[in-house]
């Protein structure tokens, strides 16, 4: 093909918009489809559980099981003998995603639409909705990722959520705790941003997915408001359940709804937890999250490497592919961003040689950029990138009493002082946090990112780049998946991509 | 949400800018783009590109018509990546559709003065505007959007034969007025 044909294509390209634009419409009149790309997803869950016990009640927590696809759940019915249903969260619907092969036009063109209205609608949140979040976000990652050594994963949002419906249930100043950590004036400031922030991140198209979803799990024992049960249901998306915690069944009907969450992810895992019989209430959130990049890796680019594991050197599969693209850097670290189709991105962050992943979050401009959502950061170029990037799997486990100990909530730990009035008429005298974990698996291949985390709380450096850049993650690296809202669904640090 | 409310999103910084162009126009941008590479993966790559492309470019530009500007966005990156992956024998779209251009280009040995591809388009536009609508529908379908002739036969009743004729025609017809204006390539 000569290069005079493609000065001419090129001189098409450039007719005037009007021309293109009265072509346009005079196509869309057209009764026949134009060609459509095909859409895809891939399933990830996270799951995030937080109780409340009288006494120190005991939690088992592992590596969780991820697969790809999901399926839409519905949710345990009223009226089980085990368990007496308290309040039910419904779920906003989302018009399936539309096939790409309908041989009508029209009824194309009106389920396209009703799907983009609906998102746009759960998008479309009060200004200022993530007001004061930054600052538990980035204490917390400062805080909850510090350490060394080994692999670690850590779900910001999950928290958010689980200490929002924590302080629903507390008062004084063991709600004000949870509130100055959570960055938030009120009790009702709280209650509308994290009634926004749930149906920002709200994706369920059938194609991709996050969903935060939420469950109380009541001992019927004891007595509870109805208004704090109703109230986490409205503006949390919080069911309510109440039964006997050491009956099979109620327990039975606890591990269904994880794995119902979960879409049977978590099964494995999910087995060993138990509703221990003297917990006064236990709560749970779940993230059920899916994501395909936008720009899979070809597997037959992928090749066999040497990982520089503080442990010593590992071998590993790294994933390989050159491409223009967003490159950002700091003083300390580079990095790049991965978008997930229409579900947010994946950045990944490589410190400059010598500087380790946890010497990094202590750096302000690293947590700045963590907190950037998009591509809005201030070293930015735009260029061909040469992408080298360990296929990982990689999981952790966090006390988080300590962990929220060191972030300044206290009271909620001490039976002695702690307040947790508004959830019992009776005053709820003597309850208190006895443990709290969270878990979290995150693992990553050619096709796209799939993530897990569980949480129990229970009461009883570059330079810009010379046109092309390198991007090669063969040593310790943090990563952070955001949703569609930049909010930090995962962050997490890699040690060792086999460990 | 409208284009210029979408801009103003890009003026903002507003990630949502991407997203709502997406929303609007992803699929336009998706057919063009698969139509002239005919292969899904670089189809998405050259879309999702355009919008980094709008992302860097919004601000300072404003552009009036959107569609269009993100359109020969796409088609300007498809050229690219065509040329990136042609030897890979892909992209069956753009070689038929670059093979069928050759009928308009205006040549003449030891040409002293190239022309460059917005006064070019220039030209081509007032060829377009000589035209009758339909005519000058197809032609910007075929060679601008891209629409495979079969595809666009298909969408306007027409024979594929009887608009091939008609396409001939056309190329030949700029051709001339090309040459008319001693446009050379």
């Amino acid at each position: 093909m000569s290069i005079k044909s493609e000065k001419m294509y090129d001189g098409i390209t450039n007719i005037d918009d009007e021309l293109i634009e009265a072509a346009q419409d005079d196509a869309a009149k057209s009764k026949k489809p134009a060609k459509w790309l095909p859409w895809a997803g891939i399933a990830a869950a996270a799951c995030l559980g937080l109780g409340v016990g009288a006494a120190a009640l005991s939690g088992v927590f592992g590596k969780i099981p991820v697969s790809g696809g999901y399926k839409t759940g519905t949710g345990i019915s009223a009226g089980n003998a085990a368990a007496k249903l308290i309040a039910k969260a419904e779920y906003p619907e989302v018009p399936p995603y539309p096939e790409d092969n309908y041989s009508d036009w029209d009824e194309y063109d009106r389920k396209y639409k009703a799907w983009a209205d609906t998102l746009s609608k759960l998008r479309n949140q009060p200004e200022g909705y993530t007001d004061g979040t930054d600052k538990f976000f980035t204490s917390s990652i400062k805080t909850i990722l510090a350490g060394n050594g080994g692999n670690r994963v850590y779900s910001p949002l999950s928290l958010f959520m689980a200490l929002g419906m924590s302080a629903e249930i507390t008062d004084g100043n063991t709600r004000k705790q949870i509130l100055d950590l959570l960055g938030q004036d009120s009790i009702e400031s709280l209650r509308s941003h994290a009634n926004s922030i749930w149906l920002a991140n709200y994706m369920d198209d059938g194609m991709a997915k996050c969903v935060l979803a939420n469950s109380v799990w009541l001992n019927n024992n004891i007595s509870y408001s109805q208004d704090v049960m109703n109230r986490l249901c409205i503006d949390y998306y919080a069911s309510s359940y109440s039964g006997e915690p050491g009956n099979e069944e109620y327990n039975k009907l606890f591990q269904d709804w994880l794995n119902e969450q979960t879409d049977g992810l978590l099964e494995n895992y999910v087995e060993n937890i138990r509703l221990d019989p003297e917990m006064v209430m236990t709560l749970v959130s779940t993230v059920d999250y899916a994501g395909k990049w936008i720009y899979p890796f070809s597997a037959d680019n992928t090749k066999s490497g040497t990982f520089h594991s503080p442990g010593g050197d590992v071998t590993c599969d790294f994933m390989n592919k050159e491409f223009d693209q967003s490159y950002f850097w700091g003083e300390k670290f580079s990095s790049i961003m991965m978008n997930l189709e229409n579900n947010g991105a994946m950045k990944l962050i490589l410190p400059d040689e010598g500087i380790t992943p946890e010497e990094l979050l202590n750096d302000d401009e690293t947590i700045e950029f963590l907190m950037t959502k998009n591509y809005d950061w201030k070293n930015n170029k735009y260029c061909m990138v040469n992408m080298s990037v360990p296929k990982f799997d990689v999981s952790s486990e966090i006390d988080l009493v300590e962990q929220m100990n060191k972030l300044g909530v206290t009271d909620i730990s001490d039976g002695s002082v702690s307040d947790f009035s508004p959830l019992s008429p009776d005053g709820g005298s003597g309850v208190f946090l006895s443990k709290a974990t969270q878990a979290a698996r995150v693992e990553i291949d050619e096709e796209g990112c799939r993530a897990a985390a569980l949480t129990v709380m229970e009461y009883c450096g570059a330079a810009m780049p010379d046109g092309k850049a390198d991007f090669i993650l063969d040593r310790p690296f943090i990563f952070e998946i955001t949703g569609t809202t930049g909010l930090p669904l995962f962050v997490g640090i890699v040690n060792n991509p086999v460990q | 949400m409208n284009d210029n409310d979408i801009i103003e999103l890009y003026w903002a910084r507003d990630e949502r800018a991407i997203s709502e162009t997406d929303i609007k126009y992803g699929r336009f941008c998706r057919s063009v783009a698969f139509n002239i590479l005919t292969v899904n993966e670089d189809a998405e790559e050259c879309v999702n590109d355009t919008y980094h492309k709008a992302w860097t470019f919004i601000p300072p530009q404003r552009p009036e018509r959107f569609r269009a500007w993100l359109g020969k966005i796409v088609r300007n990156l498809a050229l690219n990546l065509w040329n990136r992956n042609h030897t890979q024998k892909r992209n069956a779209g753009m070689e038929t559709m670059l093979s069928e251009l050759e009928d308009c280009v205006p040549s003449r040995e030891n040409v002293e003065d190239e022309i460059d591809s917005k006064e070019l388009g220039q030209s081509i536009s007032r060829w377009l505007g000589t035209l009758s609508e339909d005519d000058r529908r197809y032609f910007i379908l075929r060679y601008w959007n891209g629409v495979p002739l079969r595809t666009l036969a298909e969408r306007y009743g027409i024979s594929a034969d009887k608009l091939a004729q008609k396409m001939l025609r056309l190329r030949k017809s700029l051709r001339t007025a090309l040459e008319k204006e001693e446009i050379y390539l």
